[in-house]
């Protein structure tokens, strides 16, 4: 295997390994924060005991997700050296702010909130905890930020062979940092919410902690069904965004080699191969002119296809589309599973229904399944550029 | 910039499946060492009520909703 094959294999074990941490950390402290300020404003016993228990969760992912994240950035040193000068002007700033603005933030008052605990009033510790997901959240804006310049590069102009910035706030905001952010943010509620859920479930089903389960479980599930529901929303907005401004990754994502007038929406299909020749010709699920409705509103509307952009600068079609298509699968049983966990909450019945308690255990790394594919899209779909500079 | 432009001269593909490989073994430690922490967190499970605390554990349960409640819970007879 040459160098840049085994370079972007080791990068992409260190991002897939890293990432499952962050979105772990990012939904916990939302939910540790809640049930913090439930805490405070109830004086509920329970939901301390509950807050304590889940900063424990989170103060584990918490440090394994920082040991893992700083060996990405040394590998910008190391194997993307090229890379690193070529961008560094733009990168330096927000990976800057992020160790600045957001993980000290979040460092600061976990350390609070793991051991000042009993030491700081009720209303100190649940700003901490709303601290912490504060602190969690920013960290994932200012990595956003970043990525996705290398999606959609904005305020900056080539100089010799750098990109020098020009315009922080138009590279901060380039077109896709904030819908891949919303979504990135709303995938990790939902990671940590399934996590929640699915360890209340079996506290439940084992009949031991039944105060915080019970507790857990409200919560979790209440959170896994609104995130996956705007899990969905802003999967929406995103895919819209691709559309709009990588349509070559787009049309790979759909796995539509011709531009077409009233597009079909595919449900399901066999893969697509890189070369339409090879195309398979098999079963299919599709829903006739339904991407064309949900890309730009219209069932009319011309979709672009891989055929108005050169071969060589086709992203890998199979990968890419798999990992979009069993991403979308994944988040719709995710919402699927979550409804009827919500249904039987209200209905007060939720510790009855054992085998939806099992389900619940056996779907925690769903989400993170789902977040997996979803990075695999964003990333392999950019290729063959390291940015669309 | 492409990506086969973008990677360090001066690192060999040896260089890299080595570090790779070592990269995976500590990931793979640290993977173990999380998921083994974790499960001993769960298995410790929250602190105990303090005491003159009534656990909710002998509290009823939540009842079912008049559509969904069975003929008997399965943790009916437990005395919880």
């Amino acid at each position: 295997m040459d160098a840049v094959l085994l370079a972007r294999i080791q990068f992409a074990v260190t991002v897939a390994f890293h990432f499952i941490f962050p979105s772990i950390t990012i939904g916990l402290a939302l939910l540790i924060a809640i049930a913090e300020t439930i805490r405070h404003r109830t004086g509920g016993e329970v939901w301390d005991r509950m807050s304590a228990f889940w900063t424990r969760l989170f103060a584990v992912s918490f440090v394994v997700g920082v040991a893992t994240g700083i060996v990405m950035e040394f590998q910008f040193g190391t194997n993307w050296s090229r890379y690193a000068k070529f961008v560094g002007d733009i990168f330096g700033a927000p990976l800057a702010a992020e160790g600045v603005f957001a993980f000290f933030l979040e460092s600061g008052f976990l350390g609070l909130l793991l051991f000042g605990r009993e030491r700081v009033g009720s209303r100190l510790r649940t700003f901490a905890a709303w601290m912490v997901a504060l602190g969690s959240t920013l960290s994932a804006f200012w990595i956003i930020v970043a990525n996705s310049w290398m999606q959609t590069p904005a305020g900056f102009r080539i100089v010799g062979d750098k990109a020098v910035l020009t315009d922080f706030w138009a590279a901060v905001f380039n077109p896709s940092t904030l819908p891949r952010y919303l979504h990135t943010v709303s995938s990790s509620w939902v990671m940590g919410a399934f996590l929640m859920t699915g360890i209340a479930a079996w506290f439940l089903l084992h009949h031991r902690h039944l105060g915080v389960a019970r507790a857990s479980l409200r919560l979790g599930l209440t959170v896994a069904f609104i995130g996956a529901a705007l899990m969905f929303v802003t999967g929406d907005n995103s895919a819209r965004q691709v559309a709009n401004t990588q349509q070559a990754k787009f049309a790979a994502m759909q796995g539509l080699y011709t531009t077409t007038s009233g597009a079909p929406l595919t449900i399901w299909s066999l893969p697509p191969t890189q070369n339409p020749a090879d195309a398979p010709e098999g079963p299919a699920v599709v829903v006739s002119r339904m991407l064309s409705f949900l890309t730009y509103g219209s069932f009319t509307a011309p979709v672009t296809g891989l055929d108005q952009f050169p071969q060589d600068q086709w992203a890998p079609i199979m990968p890419t589309f798999l990992a979009y298509h069993n991403m979308v699968l994944l988040g719709t049983v995710m919402l699927g599973l979550m409804l009827f966990g919500a249904w039987y909450l209200y209905r007060r019945s939720i510790e009855y229904h054992r085998g939806w308690l099992r389900l619940a255990v056996l779907a925690i790394p769903l989400p993170m399944i789902a977040i997996q594919l979803g990075w695999a899209t964003a990333e392999v779909g950019r290729r063959p550029g390291s940015s669309t500079a | 910039m492409l990506t086969a432009q973008a990677t360090s001269t001066a690192v060999s593909a040896t260089d890299i499946a080595i570090s790779l490989g070592l990269l995976v073994a500590v990931y793979a430690v640290l993977g173990l060492l999380w998921l083994f922490l974790v499960v001993r967190e769960i298995s410790h499970g929250p602190a105990p009520a303090p005491a003159g605390v009534v656990e909710e554990e002998t509290l009823p349960l939540p009842s079912a909703g008049p559509l969904l409640r069975p003929a008997g819970g399965p943790m009916a007879g437990s005395g919880r």
